[in-house]
Formats: C-alpha cells, sequence, structure tokens
C-alpha cells in the first residue's frame, strides 16, 4: 500500500511539478556503506534499497553502491585513498542523490561532500543517532537513525528467565562494536538493582565461545555486535550467535533482526528492511521534488520483540511467559495445529476441486440428456474423486434431481439402482441428523455461504458412519439458487480418535481426582471423625441427661440441636469427597469463584494441619463468576494446593504457607494465584511442569499439572507457573468471567 | 485455678466436640474445663492445678505432642490421654512412650473413654500424695537418693558426693524410713511414680 501510495505521489508530482522529461528522467544515486557487503545486516539494507528503487519506474533510479570496510581499514587512513578514487571514477557520471549507511560513511561524505558531489543531497542511514551532529548539518541532508532496544531485550531475557543473576555481553573489537557497547552502557547499567552484568569484549572468537561455554544455563548472553573480533577477523552477529549457540548453556538473545535464524532465542529486534525502506522513501522524495524535512527524521520502524520458538524449547523457556506483543517464528505443529491442519488441507483440496468437478458434472449431466457422455470425461471424474476418496454430488434444486459419483453413492450406502434424491440421501441419514443437515444446507444456501457440516449415515448392521460433508449453492442471474453442490468424505476413523480422546481425558482426570482424595485420605478421615464424635458424646451425653431426677430436658434439646449441625457438618464431608470420587458427566453452569476456594480450603484444612502448613486465602466475595464444571475447577485448585503443601515437605523450619488468591486481572477475566513458600521450581523445570508424567515427586504419577491445564485450557483459561522474588513458587490461573449473566 | 477436686481438662480446637465431650464428662459428674488451644492451655494451667488433660493430638499451631512435651519440660507432669481422629500408630507409639496414660480414637467407646480418664486421675492423685511423701527428705537425703535409685553401691555414692561411707547409710535408713518403704527395690520403684527426678537423670537403673 505504501508502494501504491508513492507511485500515486509519482505520478501526481509528474503531471504537476516539472516537465515530464526532467521527473522521468534517470537518476543516479551513490550509495556509500560504512561497513562490508557480507555483513548480514548490509545485505538486508542492500537489497531492501534495491527492492524500493526498482519498484520504482519514474524516475527510474540506476544506484552506485560502494562498500568501505571501515571496521578493518579505518576511516583516517583511507581518506587519502578513497577520495581520489571517487573523484576518478564518478568524473563522468552525474550523480543526483548520495545514500551513506553506517556514521563513519556520513562523515566521509559530509568531509568530501565539496570536493566530490558539491549540492547533492545526501540522505543517511546511522547505526546511532548520536552519529549525526544536527548542529552542523547542512540543509539538503536527512535521513534516519536506527533504535537500538537494549533495554526491551534485557526485559524480554528477564521475563523468561526471572531467576537470572547476570548478563553476559558479547562485542566485537572494531570501532563500531566499541562505540555500541559504549553506548548501551548506561541502560545495562540501569539494571543493576535486578541483574548484573560483564561484557566479553574485543577477544578472539575461539576465547568468547570458551568464556561462553561456561556460563551457568540461568542467565543471560546477549549478543550486541561483533563486525570483528580480538584477532581482526570478519564476523558478523549472525555467525558468532550460530557458532556460540550449540556451546552455550544460556540462552543466547540479541538486539538486531540478523540474529533471528541462528539458533538465538531473539529480542526487541532492530529491523533494519524497515529502516532501509525509510531511508528509500526518504531518497526518493527528494529526487521527486518534494519537501523533505532537514535532519535527523522520527523514525517509524518499531524494535519488535521476535523470538525463534525452537529456540524456546532449546533452552527450555516457557513460552508462556512472552510478552502478548511478542512474534514467534518458527513454530513447529504441535497435535491440535496438526489436526487442524488436516481439516485445512481438505478444505483446500475441496476448494479448488469443487469448482472444476462440479463443472464437470454438470457437463456431464448435459452430455448425458443429449446421449453424447465421452468415457474419458467419466474416467477423469472418478479418477480425481478416487485420488482425494471424495465423494462428489449436484442437486438440481428445481427437480430434486442428484447427480454423484459412485464414491459418493458408497459412502452414503445407496444400494445399486436406489434412486439418489435429496429426500432418499436425508433418509439415509442418522434421525437425529437429518435436521442439522438440511438446516445447515439451507442456510448456505440463504447466506450463500460454504456450509460445512458432520453427520452420521446408519448402516444396515446399526453400526454409524461419520461422514464430513461442505458444499454450497450456486445462483442464477435472477439471483434464484440453481443447484447445490459439495463433497463428502468419511470420518469415521477420526472421529472414533478424537471421541477416544476425550473419553481417555475424561477418564485420566477421574483418575487424578481420585489419586488426590487418596493423598488427603487420611486427613479426611480425621475431618470426618470430628463431627461423627462429637454426635457420639452428645448423644450419650442426653442420655444421662434423660436419666437424671428430673430429666434436663432444656440441655437434652440444645444437644439435640448440635447433634443436627454435626450431622449437616458429616454429610458436607462426605458430599465433598463423593463429587470428586463420582464418575460424572462434565457440566457448564455458572461457578462462584469464591465458593469454589472455600470447598478447596475446606478439603485440604485437616491434611495442612497435620502437615503444619497454614493455608491462606485472600479473595473478595463479589467476584464474577465463572462458567465451567465445578468440580474440575475444584479438582484444578486442588491440585495446585496439593502441589503447594508437596513443595513444602522438605522445608523445615521458615513459614510454611500455602496462599490462594482470586481477583479480577483486567475486564472479564478473573485471575487465581496459589503460592507457596517452598523452594520455588527450578528454572530448567519450569517449561516442564505441566507435561505429562513429568513429577518431581517420588510418589507422584505425574499427571496432577497436565489434567490441570488441559482442564484449564479446555475452559478458555491460561495456566502458568512462575518463581516469587521472595522465595517459593506461584500458579496462576486466569478464567474468563462467566459471560452469560454479564457483570452482576 | 482452684485446689481441692480434681479437674479433668479438655484441649481441642473442635468446638463442636469440645462442647460435646464437656457435656458428656460433666454429665458423668466429673469437673471439666475446656481450651481451644495448647497454647491457652499452657498459659491458665499451674504445678497446683489438679487433674488430668484429655488432648486433642491433631490441632493447628502447637499439636498434641507438642503440648505434652512442653508440660513434661515445665514440670507440669499432668497425666495426659490422647484423643484422635484417626488411628495414628507412630503418633500413638511415642505418645505412650512419653508417658500418656492412653491414646483413644474420638469414636472410642464411652466406657474405655472414661475408664481412662479415671486412671489418669488417680495417678494424678497418687503422685500428688508420693510427692508429698518425698517432700519430708532433706535436699542431702534426696541427692543420695538420685544416686540409690540409679543402682550405685554406697562407696560409689560417697565417692560422688565426697562424704563418708557410714554417712551415706544413715542418709538411707532416713529415707527409707520417712517413705515408708521396706527395700531398694520398692524405693526405685516409688521415687520413679513419683516422677520427681527430671527424665533426663532418672534414667532406668541398670539390670532391671
Amino acid at each position: 500500500m505504501h508502494k501504491f501510495q508513492l507511485l500515486i505521489l509519482l505520478v501526481l508530482a509528474a503531471v504537476t511539478a516539472r516537465g515530464a522529461d526532467e521527473v522521468g528522467a534517470h537518476k543516479n544515486i551513490l550509495v556509500l556503506y560504512g561497513e562490508r557487503l557480507d555483513l548480514p545486516a548490509i545485505r538486508q539494507v542492500e537489497q531492501t534499497f534495491q527492492d524500493q528503487f526498482g519498484a520504482v519506474r519514474s524516475p527510474a533510479v540506476g544506484m552506485f553502491p560502494e562498500y568501505f570496510d571501515f571496521a578493518r581499514f579505518p576511516a583516517d587512513q583511507s581518506d587519502t585513498i578513497l577520495a581520489p578514487y571517487l573523484r576518478g571514477r564518478y568524473a563522468g557520471k552525474k550523480i543526483d542523490l548520495v545514500i551513506t549507511v553506517t556514521g563513519m560513511a556520513l562523515d566521509f561524505a559530509l568531509r568530501h561532500r565539496d570536493e566530490l558531489f558539491p549540492g547533492v543531497p545526501i540522505v543517511f542511514m546511522v547505526m546511532d543517532p548520536k552519529d549525526v551532529d544536527a548542529s552542523h548539518l547542512p540543509a539538503d541532508v536527512a535521513g534516519v537513525a536506527v533504535h537500538m532496544d537494549v533495554a526491551g531485550t534485557v526485559g524480554l531475557a528477564l521475563r523468561l528467565q526471572p531467576e537470572a543473576r547476570e548478563i553476559v555481553v558479547v562485542s566485537g573489537a572494531s570501532e563500531f562494536d566499541k562505540k555500541c557497547l559504549v553506548e548501551v552502557t548506561p541502560t545495562l547499567n540501569s539494571f543493576a538493582n535486578r541483574i548484573k552484568w560483564r561484557a566479553v569484549a574485543g577477544r578472539p572468537l575461539a576465547e568468547t565461545l570458551d568464556e561462553v561455554r561456561h556460563v551457568p544455563k540461568e542467565n543471560i548472553v546477549l549478543v550486541l555486535t561483533v563486525i570483528s573480533d580480538g584477532d581482526g577477523r570478519a564476523l558478523s552477529v549472525p555467525e558468532v550467535a550460530r557458532q556460540l549457540v550449540p556451546v552455550s548453556q544460556a540462552p543466547i538473545y540479541g538486539v538486531t533482526g540478523t540474529i533471528l535464524g541462528t539458533g538465538a532465542v531473539g529480542g526487541a529486534l532492530i529491523d533494519f528492511s524497515g529502516y532501509a525502506r525509510q531511508t528509500s522513501d526518504l531518497a526518493l522524495k527528494i529526487l521527486t521534488g518534494q519537501h523533505v524535512d532537514q535532519g535527523l527524521q522520527a523514525t517509524d520502524t518499531p524494535n519488535a520483540i521476535m523470538v525463534d520458538w525452537r529456540a524456546l524449547k532449546h533452552w527450555q523457556l516457557d513460552e508462556s511467559r512472552l510478552p502478548a506483543e511478542a512474534t514467534v517464528i518458527g513454530r513447529t505443529p504441535g497435535l491440535w495445529e496438526t489436526d487442524r491442519g488436516w481439516v485445512i488441507g481438505v478444505m483446500a483440496v475441496v476448494l479448488t476441486q469443487l469448482i472444476t468437478i462440479a463443472g464437470l458434472l454438470v457437463q456431464r449431466a448435459h452430455r448425458r440428456r443429449s446421449q453424447a457422455s465421452p468415457i474419458d470425461r467419466e474416467k477423469q471424474i472418478s479418477l480425481v474423486s478416487q485420488t482425494v476418496n471424495l465423494g462428489l454430488w449436484v442437486r438440481n434444486i428445481e427437480t430434486g434431481e442428484v447427480l454423484a459419483t459412485d464414491k459418493f453413492r458408497a459412502l452414503l450406502n445407496f444400494a445399486p439402482g436406489e434412486a439418489l434424491t435429496y429426500e432418499n440421501f436425508l433418509g439415509h441419514l442418522h434421525p437425529d441428523d437429518r435436521e442439522t443437515m438440511s438446516q445447515a444446507v439451507q442456510r448456505a444456501i440463504a447466506e450463500r455461504t460454504l456450509y460445512d457440516t458432520k453427520y452420521r449415515v446408519l448402516l444396515p448392521d446399526g453400526s454409524v458412519r461419520w461422514i464430513h460433508s461442505m458444499g454450497r449453492a450456486e445462483y442464477g442471474r435472477n439471483g434464484r439458487p440453481i443447484r447445490t453442490l459439495g463433497v463428502s468424505t468419511d470420518i469415521t476413523h477420526h472421529h472414533h480418535e478424537e471421541q477416544e480422546m476425550k473419553q481417555l481425558r475424561h477418564e485420566l482426570a477421574h483418575v487424578d481426582r481420585v489419586t488426590l482424595l487418596g493423598q488427603l485420605a487420611s486427613a479426611l478421615a480425621h475431618e470426618l471423625n470430628q463431627p461423627l464424635g462429637a454426635i457420639l458424646r452428645n448423644a450419650e451425653a442426653a442420655e444421662l441427661f434423660l436419666q437424671m431426677d428430673p430429666p434436663d430436658l432444656e440441655e437434652v434439646a440444645a444437644i439435640l440441636a448440635d447433634i443436627r449441625t454435626d450431622d449437616q457438618r458429616a454429610g458436607q464431608v462426605i458430599e465433598r469427597m463423593r463429587l470428586l470420587l463420582k464418575r460424572r458427566d462434565l457440566e457448564s453452569e455458572s461457578v462462584d469463584v469464591a465458593g469454589l476456594i472455600d470447598v478447596v480450603v475446606a478439603l485440604t484444612r485437616g491434611d495442612a494441619v497435620a502437615r503444619k502448613i497454614t493455608i491462606e486465602t485472600d479473595h473478595s466475595r463479589n467476584l464474577p463468576p465463572v462458567r465451567g464444571d465445578r468440580v474440575q475447577f475444584q479438582q484444578v485448585l486442588l491440585n495446585l494446593v496439593v502441589n503447594g503443601m508437596d513443595a513444602l515437605d522438605d522445608q523445615t523450619g521458615g513459614s510454611r504457607r500455602v496462599s490462594l488468591r482470586a481477583g479480577r486481572d483486567g475486564d472479564g477475566v478473573i485471575e487465581i494465584r496459589v503460592s507457596d513458600s517452598g523452594p520455588g521450581i527450578p528454572a530448567e523445570k519450569l517449561g516442564k511442569i505441566f507435561d505429562p508424567f513429568f513429577t518431581t515427586k517420588p510418589q507422584g504419577l505425574g499427571v496432577g499439572l497436565a489434567i490441570t491445564r488441559t482442564i484449564v485450557e479446555a475452559h478458555g483459561g491460561r495456566i502458568w507457573a512462575e518463581n516469587n522474588p521472595e522465595g517459593g513458587a506461584t500458579f496462576r490461573v486466569t478464567l474468563p468471567v462467566d459471560g452469560g449473566k454479564g457483570a452482576a | 485455678m482452684s485446689d481441692g477436686a480434681p479437674v479433668v481438662h479438655l484441649v481441642d480446637d473442635d468446638a463442636a466436640f469440645l462442647v460435646a465431650l464437656a457435656r458428656f464428662l460433666r454429665a458423668s459428674r466429673l469437673m471439666v474445663q475446656t481450651f481451644s488451644s495448647a497454647a491457652e492451655f499452657l498459659a491458665r494451667v499451674s504445678p497446683e492445678t489438679l487433674g488430668c488433660v484429655v488432648i486433642d493430638l491433631q490441632m493447628p499451631g502447637m499439636d498434641g505432642l507438642e503440648l505434652q512435651e512442653a508440660l513434661a519440660r515445665t514440670h507440669r507432669a499432668m497425666p495426659v490421654v490422647f484423643l484422635t481422629g484417626q488411628g495414628d500408630i507412630p503418633a500413638s507409639v511415642q505418645a505412650m512412650r512419653h508417658g500418656a496414660e492412653d491414646f483413644l480414637q474420638k469414636l472410642a467407646p464411652k466406657e474405655k473413654l472414661l475408664d481412662a480418664i479415671r486412671r489418669a486421675l488417680a495417678r494424678d492423685a497418687r503422685q500428688r500424695e508420693l510427692k508429698r511423701r518425698f517432700s519430708g527428705l532433706t535436699e542431702r537425703e534426696f541427692e543420695v537418693l538420685a544416686h540409690v535409685v540409679r543402682g550405685q553401691l554406697n562407696k560409689q555414692i560417697a565417692g560422688d558426693l565426697g562424704i563418708h561411707e557410714r554417712t551415706v547409710k544413715a542418709h538411707r535408713t532416713a529415707i527409707t524410713s520417712k517413705l515408708g518403704v521396706p527395700s531398694v527395690a520398692e524405693l526405685t520403684r516409688l521415687t520413679l511414680e513419683a516422677d520427681i527426678f527430671p527424665a533426663s537423670t532418672a534414667s532406668l537403673p541398670k539390670g532391671q
């Protein structure tokens, strides 16, 4: 769109401002790069310039690039050679504009402007705003400065690794590298109260690798810039990062976009192409005579947080800790994605095939009518439909006639010779699915959309076959639907798997609840014997009071009232247990969060007392409800509280606390936090604890947290764990507020 | 706390059970005082308090076993009956080893409960009676007694205390006549029962 606007501007400029011959004329741009071409950042800039200027027809732009490699051939030594060289080389060329890339290239251009290209405007792209001395800049010099967001990258790293204790900053030996390191020092120092840092700078690459090899895995490695190393070897950020990644136990971050794809995690990255685009836009404006502000332009290129998914896995970093604005690249599909891919794949096949094949079918129908149905057509159709294992059909809405491939007849279990009409088709469906199917078709016709539905076909042996069907209608010139056409495929196998997985998850959740209760059993027995004991002693006392002369009826009445209360109390203990033990179907209801916490505290209180743990709660009674299965919500909190108490097992002395807090987390979200005062979760395990069969407890099955996550996610929520600054771990669960009743 | 009649002290954090048990014991003609925590009980009990204490094993804060230890440390060795919501063998073993009168479940039959409480009260009365008898001994006689119950011979005692063997003999005679016991064996038994030496020094005599 940007380019398009630019084009319009150019055209307008061509028509209004000057003579068409002048604007349309050839323009020459001299591009002076301060570094060498094989630096990936420079290559990105160069590529962008080529794309940008190449897309412009008027004026046609010719580029003359020069690469100075000031990192290895310092400017003061090269000046005497470079200036005469350029003068000689471009003596016969008319240069309309000079672009400089890097601060040293700009300095060079300004130093030699009068002798080399007097009066020619300069557009610069510098790697640091401080490279530009705005007060001494001539009027026709403008450009952009790359912003290096070290704070953004450090922020991301600390978010992913809250346990980190040191940042090791890797930097090169060139003047440029040294300058960058000096520039970012105040920023790094500003994190002093959170984390210390040290630089591995200006060393030979082998030494740097050796140094990074010994960085403990919980710490952070930040690659700044490395244009050359201590041995004077030409290097680059991606080259260094590629060598660091395999040897470093600690995750590697960067500040330049070029680090992406090397296996490093990423960071708040410089988008060199974005800056190059802004630079070329500026150059084009000047070439077409538009007004451009002198000096440093405001940048419109943000340092986006980019993260490589494979690196997260490699260093076992928890993806859920990423900030919302982070872009994740390189993700390999999970189970769900694969599944969705399958559906999308079918849809893509369907959509492309649908039109051609349906067209063929229609032709075939016409040919049949005219008794001219060439064999090869039919062959072609059946070949295509067999290849994709799809049944195809077309229904004439007016006549009710249905034309279909044999595959479709077989899918629907039509006998040879059995008439195929829409009514017959519905008749072959499972009675419960007929209405849904016919409604889906009608809706698709009315709304001119693709319908996508699943139905069952009743087979003679009483079993069912699951069919996935997609289709749409075609309309005549008057807008009336003429025919519907579509594709059907057998998904019985897939559907069974889905059902089995669902059933399995359900069973596993039940097993987890039984296991949980087993852990709490002895404490719950105690909890139950408390009211039962009170009832027994009260009953015995009542007998004695009745035997007195005269009987103390007042006391007996008080006793009976207490017995009733204790009986209810015992009943509640049993009911809470029964609810968790029962095999049951899922329900969706509005669930009060405070009530949920009360039940979980009641269930765990006995165990907590026996283990000398204090359970604290902090929540408002006025929290909005969440929607879902009450028992499964209880299971989630129960798992987290029991997990928290288990974390205190080896904790002797100090406080032994598990706290349950609930509150609103912005609009429409409830957050429940379960914290413990235990030893916390080792950083390398934070990303794994929700994996099935991952357990640190000798008696644990390792499914509790995995099921907890499954349940939370099934209810549209999120769950993650983090370590508290003051020690211990916190599990955070967010759940959407029940929208049904709104915020009451 | 009033002297005179022995009191059954009940310590349990569960208010409903505390009230029910107190009712039943009062209806069984016992003096009862209730406490909702170990701390509350410790704050109000004194060495002069008569009676026994019925303690819930599982309580938040200081639990039953810790209360038993605290009582032993502060020389307020009141007989203890433990109640528990459910069987807990390791805890019961520990409780009994530290001299608990009994260890019962909360749902134990009333006869068993009353029996245990009455035994505890009787033990308290007997210990007080014994202490009264032992209180007639002089300080030197106590020193000698401590050595005697450890099974030491007169010669060893004389050496340890730096006195003449004949003097030791005289002290022993005075002790047995004051307490009215016929033999060393009986003297030892009585001393242990009276629980007058702290657990650390009054280890069981060798050979018994």
